[in-house]
């Protein structure tokens, strides 16, 4: 636990020490997911990192994330149809 | 176990939270999906265009309760009728669907319902707060009885078990004798079924000489219908399957079954407020019903659907909500009990009285000598509404007469107002496997209750 740095309390508390602890090592680790998707180097390597975005986002919700509503908003996916 | 198969909650930081902080959480995200469907999708934007409304008005509860307009399903079906795909309210282009259902029920059209890969799996997070509750781990097995098909509420129980990592076995395709064979040797220990499929599996087994109560089926699953909130048919499960536990959820076809009952059954579900908000408001004047012995229609916005995202959203079902239960459970999201207690648009009205179909399936189920099985046929005569009640004798050769004057003096003491019966034979009343059709309403639309919500709609 002693290498995660957390963000100096910019943010309100959400749901307590522990899991607003956990939620910003999280928001941490999907910016990493995500920078490696955007570098997949094929298809394949892509697809499951971008399921595996869905199934960290799951974690995120739990943890009282707001920031987003669903994995893909401020990507490319989110333009209208 | 492991230490985390021995949480007592699925995920105490939300489902244990003070009411200020899921309130504010509730707050920010509506704030959040009001503003990106105005963005992205054609069908809100005019509706709050239509009602003057730009999403950086939407700041305050009382903001959303009285600025935000109400959605409902004729929005989402005429704009799915106007459409080239056949979809109606789209946020998220086809490119990222999974899966397409469609709503099933007893009044209206069908709804076509779109979900993103990320959007079944948080539908299927739903069932695991209420199922980790009542002791099921990921060592467990769900059986389903389903031939699987476009009713999107099976679908959902199969994400569901997906999430929480149960081993998943499918009764598709298979006879009714067969499941009962395959239940017996897979030993699952959770069946999922409609509560009138899975009596009727029971009966299916007696008759082969079989025995379901064999098969150490801990607990009994799934909806489709009413029985799983009525205590009479809880207890005639229980018994059938030796069952410990029956699993009571609450599914609004449009956002899935957002209640699910806790281990202490407080004569209702929970709404999984990770996953949606919801409220009720008074039918007549659409103001929020602050009282939690008052019935409202509920209200509900989806943080799990956005392909097709739905927000202040009329349910059209009856219920009564507790915000600050304590039942002994040590959840702190809302409570339901009685799950539904009818639909607005299936109230009647009789010498006065309000009488709730939901009420009336509770009473039959407390006359001993009828089946569990029976219909209600509302009408409307000479401008006043009828109900009759259509049951089925348990035996063969046993006394109509005399069950059709317990069962009305029973309905007549408990409601106020005496309702017409007939007793019919037993076996008479169809059996449905999936959705098992109950009420017939013969009213017009326009003989039905009016349900106005004051005009914001
Ligand atoms: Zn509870």
């Amino acid at each position: 636990m002693t290498t995660v740095q957390t963000p100096a309390q910019a943010a309100p508390p959400v749901l307590g020490f522990l899991p607003d602890l956990q939620r910003e090592r999280l928001v941490a680790l999907r910016a990493g997911l995500l920078s490696e998707q955007a570098a997949a180097v094929s298809p394949a390597v892509g697809r499951a990192l971008e399921m595996a975005d869905a199934y960290l986002f799951l974690a995120l919700g739990y943890l009282g994330h707001t920031d987003e509503l669903f994995p893909g908003e401020s990507g490319p996916e989110a333009s209208p149809p | 176990m492991t230490a985390p198969e021995k949480a007592r909650f699925w995920n105490a930081p939300t489902q244990t939270a003070p009411r200020e902080t899921l309130d504010a959480l509730h707050l920010e995200r509506i704030r959040h999906l009001v503003g990106w469907a105005y963005e992205n999708s054609p069908l809100h934007r005019r509706i709050y265009d239509a009602a003057g409304v730009k999403p950086a008005d939407i700041r305050t509860w009382d903001d959303y309760h009285h600025k935000l307009p109400f959605t409902d399903k004729p929005h989402y079906v005429a704009d799915q009728e106007a459409s080239a795909d056949g979809f109606g309210g789209i946020a998220r282009g086809p490119e990222t669907w999974q899966q397409y259902f469609h709503t099933t029920g007893t009044t209206g059209r069908f709804l076509n319902e779109a979900f993103t890969h990320y959007e079944l799996h948080k539908a299927g997070s739903q069932y695991c707060y209420g199922m980790w509750d009542h002791g099921i781990r990921p060592s467990d097995s769900m059986y389903f009885c389903f031939d699987f098909g476009m009713w999107i509420g099976l679908w959902s129980f199969y994400w569901g078990a997906r999430n929480l990592g149960l081993t998943i076995v499918s009764g598709g395709g298979a006879t009714g004798v067969q499941r009962v064979r395959q239940i017996l040797e897979r030993r699952p220990t959770v069946v999922c079924g409609t509560p009138t499929y899975l009596l009727h599996l029971a009966e299916v087994a007696k008759r082969e000489g079989l025995d379901v109560r064999d098969a150490g089926v801990r607990m009994l699953a799934g909806g489709g219908e009413a029985g799983f909130s009525i205590p009479a048919t809880r207890d005639q499960l229980k018994r059938a399957w030796g069952a410990e536990q029956v699993y009571d959820a609450y599914g609004v076809g449009e956002a899935l079954f957002i209640g699910q009952s806790c281990n202490e059954w407080g004569g209702g579900v929970h709404v999984i407020e990770d996953v949606c908000h919801s409220y009720s408001v008074d039918p007549a004047s659409g103001e929020p019903v602050t009282s939690s012995d008052a019935v409202g229609e509920h209200v509900l916005t989806s943080y799990t659907h956005f392909a097709q995202p739905f927000i202040k959203y009329r349910t059209h079902d009856l219920v009564r909500i507790d915000d600050a239960p304590d039942h002994g459970c040590g959840w702190t999201w809302k409570h339901m009990p009685g799950t539904v207690l009818g639909r607005a648009d299936f109230m009647v009205t009789i010498r006065g009285v309000n009488v709730y179909p939901t009420a009336v399936e509770n009473l039959v189920g407390e006359v001993a000598g009828l089946s569990n099985h029976y219909e209600l046929h509302i009408s409307r005569v000479d401008g006043m509404d009828r109900m009759l009640v259509k049951v089925e004798a348990a035996t063969p050769g046993a006394e109509a007469a005399d069950l059709g004057r317990a069962l009305g003096g029973h309905l007549r003491e408990s409601l106020g107002v005496r309702l017409e019966t007939e007793v019919l034979p037993s076996g008479a009343l169809p059996r449905y496997e999936l959705k098992t059709k109950r009420i017939f309403d013969s009213r017009s639309v326009d003989e039905r209750p009016t349900v106005t919500l004051g005009g914001n709609l």
